[in-house]
């Protein structure tokens, strides 16, 4: 039968909350790989924002596509991040997931760019 | 032996590079002279980005030449 996306998201994150509030450290483990990942996104998306250069008509669309692929990650993780537990940590992997995304979109172009 | 026909796009050719050296410009003077980011400029100077035809001709004003004289059209394979 059809498992709905509850189900489907318990059986892949309920063993990580298992593990998470096994002991203190675990959970510390969780949350500061968290920000540590926040923080490599931010500073991604800073260098090639940089790097790439002011608004003008090249790189708004750069941007705008960069935009929408963080949109598209928001939603995603949205819908298969539960949302009955761990929500903040949860909330938390969600943007530094997206930011690492548009961050790695941002160095593509960029690449291919200069080559 | 199967191989994949590899399309190019159809792309503009410039010669903003050459007419920069000649007016003794940096790609940051240009890219201030015409609005827009000095990576635009190398961009364009690499012939790895076609401008906009407003840019275009914005270019070919600033250096008082015809638009047809900076960029070409050049037809990609299909």
């Amino acid at each position: 039968m059809w498992k709905s996306s509850t189900e489907i998201s318990n059986s892949i994150f309920y063993p990580l909350k298992i593990w998470a509030e096994e002991t203190s450290g675990n959970w510390n483990m969780l949350v500061g790989s968290g920000f540590v990942l926040v923080l490599l996104g931010v500073l991604l998306l800073y260098v090639y924002i940089k790097r790439i250069g002011k608004a003008d008509e090249r790189t708004n669309q750069i941007y705008l596509n960069s935009a929408s692929i963080m949109l598209c990650g928001v939603v995603l993780f949205d819908l298969i991040f539960p949302k009955e537990y761990m929500w903040q940590i949860f909330f938390l992997f969600k943007y530094a997931f997206v930011f690492i995304a548009a961050g790695i979109y941002l160095a593509v172009r960029y690449k291919k760019e200069l080559s | 032996m199967l191989t994949l026909k590899k399309e190019v796009e159809d792309y503009v050719e410039n010669k903003v590079y050459e007419y920069r050296v000649l007016k003794r410009m940096t790609q940051k003077d240009l890219a201030d002279a015409v609005g827009v980011s000095k990576q635009t400029i190398f961009v364009m100077e690499k012939n790895n980005y076609s401008p906009s035809l407003i840019l275009a001709f914005r270019i070919a004003d600033f250096f008082d030449v015809d638009v047809n004289d900076i960029f070409t059209y050049v037809k990609g394979s299909d």
